[in-house]
């Protein structure tokens, strides 16, 4: 073997050793050194926690989030892009918005107590009164 | 600092059976089926280019598979994997390209391109046989494979540092990602269990920190490879992985001594005594 080949194998064993120290210890991304990061956005925005829907005569009822999205599981998607997961705090309107126009009509409140998927587990989030207002807005119309 | 320098030397020039990496070589031709053959078929495709880009695919991994022009059908379909895993560059995107089974799918093929993959258990040395054409030696120098299982260690160990945290040491980000994977389904309350996400998350960050240790010095590799296959049949039955299992399960077919290997497919496959022994 000649010079050049055993310097090209122990670059390429350099890189692959090494490579992903770039992404993963220096924060440097870069679409041709690969992270190795395996399901480490996999869960991030589902909610595991309670919705409570309070009614004017004081009457509560609990839903989990899937209940309040109307589905028995989440998609089975690869790679698990689904946009109705809590991505941000402002991210609830389009998660409960069909829910809100079906079950909570005029000074009904919907609330969430739990937990959301972040990147290292799990953040604690409450919010109150989530349904968006146009949303309330056509409920009452309906109501 | 000579030591290093001679091991590094030695591993350079270092030959052994390539009935080992051919093996792998069908490994990985099935594993391009099972990964993108459904999405690369004749029917899924809609432009002309897409169908021509599927009977290419289709064409380099029944090559792969059964050896016929074995280097330059593993060049090509690492290429094609390339064209895919870069894709977005130029607006040729579909989700799930750009994953890592993608690339490890397209870096295995690119490296036993250089290989002497097809040196064995091949359609090329079938037709040099029908032919009376000399037979090429079924042994090759094994850097190729040496590189495969620096990446399968590269794997591990990276992965293992991405979960390194309390989060993760919790259970709570296992349990996040079963709360995606099975929250609806009849098994939610077993998988979500704490004492199991503890011992769980512990069990498998111990295991892929140590993998790489005991792959590259050759440590008892006969507890850790069945706990390596433990692992990935794990990952298999309760997380969608893809072809990412079945590709690391495989590259295990590279860990062991080739002629080791190689003697016990004498033995035990072909019932005669050690070609290379």
């Amino acid at each position: 073997m000649n010079r050049f080949q055993n310097v090209g194998i122990l670059a390429a064993a350099a890189f692959i050793s090494l490579g992903p120290a770039i992404p993963q210890v220096f924060g440097v991304a870069h679409d041709y050194v690969r992270p190795w990061v395996m399901f480490s956005g996999v869960g991030q925005g589902t909610m595991k926690g309670t919705f409570t829907l309070t009614k004017t005569d004081g009457s509560t009822q609990t839903y989990t989030a899937l209940e309040i999205l109307s589905l028995e599981r989440y998609p089975n998607v690869f790679p698990y892009e689904f946009e109705l997961l809590l991505r941000d705090r402002d991210a609830m309107a389009p998660i409960v918005s069909a829910f809100c126009a079906d079950h909570v009509g005029k000074g009904d409140v919907l609330s969430y107590s739990g937990r959301v998927g972040a990147p290292n587990g799990w953040a604690l989030y409450e919010a109150e009164d989530v349904c968006p207002k146009e949303v309330q807005l056509v409920a009452e119309v309906g109501s | 600092m000579s030591a290093v320098t001679n091991t590094i030397s030695d591993k350079l020039v270092e030959t052994g059976s390539t009935r080992p990496v051919a093996l792998f070589r069908i490994c990985l031709g099935v594993l391009l089926y099972m990964r993108f053959g459904e999405e690369l078929s004749l029917h899924a495709a809609d432009s002309f280019w897409d169908q021509s880009f599927s009977l290419a695919y289709y064409a380099a991994a029944a090559m792969v598979t059964i050896g016929l022009f074995t280097r330059w059908a593993l060049g090509a379909s690492a290429l094609l994997l390339a064209l895919m895993y870069y894709g977005k560059f130029w607006g040729w995107y579909s989700p799930g390209w750009g994953h890592h089974h993608h690339y490890l799918l397209m870096v295995c093929c690119a490296v036993l391109a250089l290989s002497g993959a097809g040196r064995s258990f091949s359609a090329d040395r079938a037709i040099r046989m029908h032919r009376s054409l000399p037979l090429q030696e079924e042994r090759a120098r094994t850097w190729p494979q040496t590189l495969l299982v620096l990446q399968l260690c590269a794997i591990y160990f990276w992965a293992a540092w991405d979960k390194t945290s309390a989060g993760y040491l919790h259970g709570d980000w296992l349990e996040r990602v079963f709360e995606w994977v099975y929250a609806g389904n009849p098994a939610y309350e077993i998988v979500t269990n704490r004492a199991l996400l503890i011992t769980g998350s512990w069990a498998v960050l111990f295991i892929e920190y140590l993998l790489p240790v005991a792959i590259l010095l050759r440590w008892r590799l006969k507890i850790w490879i069945p706990i390596a296959f433990a692992l990935h049949a794990g990952f298999y039955v309760m997380l969608p992985v893809q072809t990412y299992s079945a590709s690391m399960m495989a590259l295990y077919l590279l860990v062991v001594d080739p002629d080791w290997l190689d003697a016990q497919i004498d033995k035990y496959v072909i019932g005669k005594a050690p070609a290379h022994a």
